[in-house]
């Protein structure tokens, strides 16, 4: 039987590519990053070339998904994370899909590599640490110094502030990460004993099912959670206080 | 009579749409807390992975110090403990529901229009809860 962790697995398809060194093969992760792209954007022109008044069903999901994301930034970032939106909205739609995708079997989830994920966090962090920095200057610094603490404290707070702002992008890339990887890994045990336990394998078919649902509601969560920290990292750098 | 049963133009409608907006130009909800989930299991994770994070990150640079100067063990030694501080930090803020923020605290009513305002965000309340 397959072990768990099987599904995780990266395998080439077509040549091997290797360039300076490096392996760019195209992957069955890649694959599924441009089949993710590919679905979002199908989605959005099909179900919005209509523009009816009076949204069809595809068309009002492209228009919740759209409000969903404008609403949590304007709550989330204020009018001022506006030029954001694109960003935010793109970011959104493909880790959502992502996430979903990765539910139909056979298929692959490319967000359950820490590596993705960790691109993904550290782009944000870095893009939103320079809109900090372009918006306040060198005021930015002072976002390492609790307001009212002793001056005394500095030398032992602001490594400690620095350092809690860099595992920024590590909670945010693992958080996504760890759900995707273990959601997935547990499936595929309880699959496994439905398969081991012949007759008997009815009762882990049962928690399989509850499982498979509750894997849908964490794929759509996290996305939403990974956005919306997003949204509140983009608070912090554009108001800074 | 007739426009009792005649729908809403269009303009009345875009002005109805953009009057719920708060006049376009958007505006903060002041009560929502930072609208993560707030199941148990939720905040649970969220508090390992900020802890775990925290300490990663710390002996990560604490470790790419020591290659780089040749003072092993001494930063892995420091970083891991600043590492596991700022972590606690994060977990402490997450915890207090004053978001994930790093550096000042946020006023009491969390994220919200008055963080706009300069003044407001030196709160008297901000070191009291830092310490």
């Amino acid at each position: 039987m397959a072990s768990p962790v099987e599904q995780f697995q990266i395998k080439t398809i077509g040549p091997e590519l290797h360039v300076a060194g490096m392996d760019i093969s195209f992957t069955n992760s890649a694959l599924f990053m441009i089949l993710a792209t590919f679905v979002v954007g199908v989605f959005l022109t099909q179900s919005m070339s209509g523009r009816h008044l009076v949204p069809t069903r595809i068309q009002s999901l492209a228009e919740l998904s759209y409000e969903f994301i404008a609403n949590m930034v304007r709550e989330n970032v204020g009018p001022e994370g506006r030029p954001y939106f694109p960003f935010i909205f793109s970011l959104f739609m493909f880790i959502l899909v992502g996430n979903l995708l990765g539910m139909i079997p056979y298929s692959y989830t490319f967000t359950s590599q820490i590596i993705v994920t960790f691109a993904m966090a550290i782009t944000i962090f870095v893009a939103i640490t320079i809109v900090a920095l372009i918006k306040h200057g060198f005021h930015f610094f002072t976002f390492f110094f609790p307001s009212g603490a002793p001056v005394y404290m500095a030398p032992l707070l602001i490594p400690i502030e620095i350092l809690s702002y860099l595992s920024r992008p590590v909670s945010l890339s693992v958080r996504l990460f760890a759900n995707m990887m273990a959601g997935h890994t547990m499936m595929k045990v309880f699959g496994g004993f439905v398969v081991a336990l012949g007759v008997f394998g009815v009762a882990p078919l049962l928690v399989l099912v509850a499982l498979t649902g509750f894997e849908i509601l964490v794929a759509v969560l996290q996305a939403y959670v990974f956005t919306i920290l997003t949204c509140i990292y983009l608070y912090d750098a554009i108001h800074l206080h | 009579m007739d426009d009792k049963n005649s729908p809403p133009s269009l303009s009345s409608l875009a002005d109805r749409v953009k009057r719920a907006r708060g006049g376009g130009k958007g505006s903060l909800n002041k009560d929502l807390e930072p609208g993560l989930p707030n199941s148990a299991i939720g905040v649970a994770f969220r508090v390992g992975v900020e802890m775990v994070a925290g300490v990663v990150v710390g002996a990560a640079i604490g470790y790419g110090l020591d290659q780089w100067l040749g003072t092993t063990p001494w930063m892995l030694i420091v970083f891991f403990f600043l590492g596991a501080a700022g972590g606690m930090m994060n977990v402490y803020r997450a915890a207090t529901g004053q978001g994930l923020s790093v550096g000042y605290t946020k006023d009491a009513d969390g994220i919200g229009p008055t963080g706009s305002k300069q003044a407001d965000g030196e709160s008297p309340d901000g070191g009291n809860k830092e310490g």
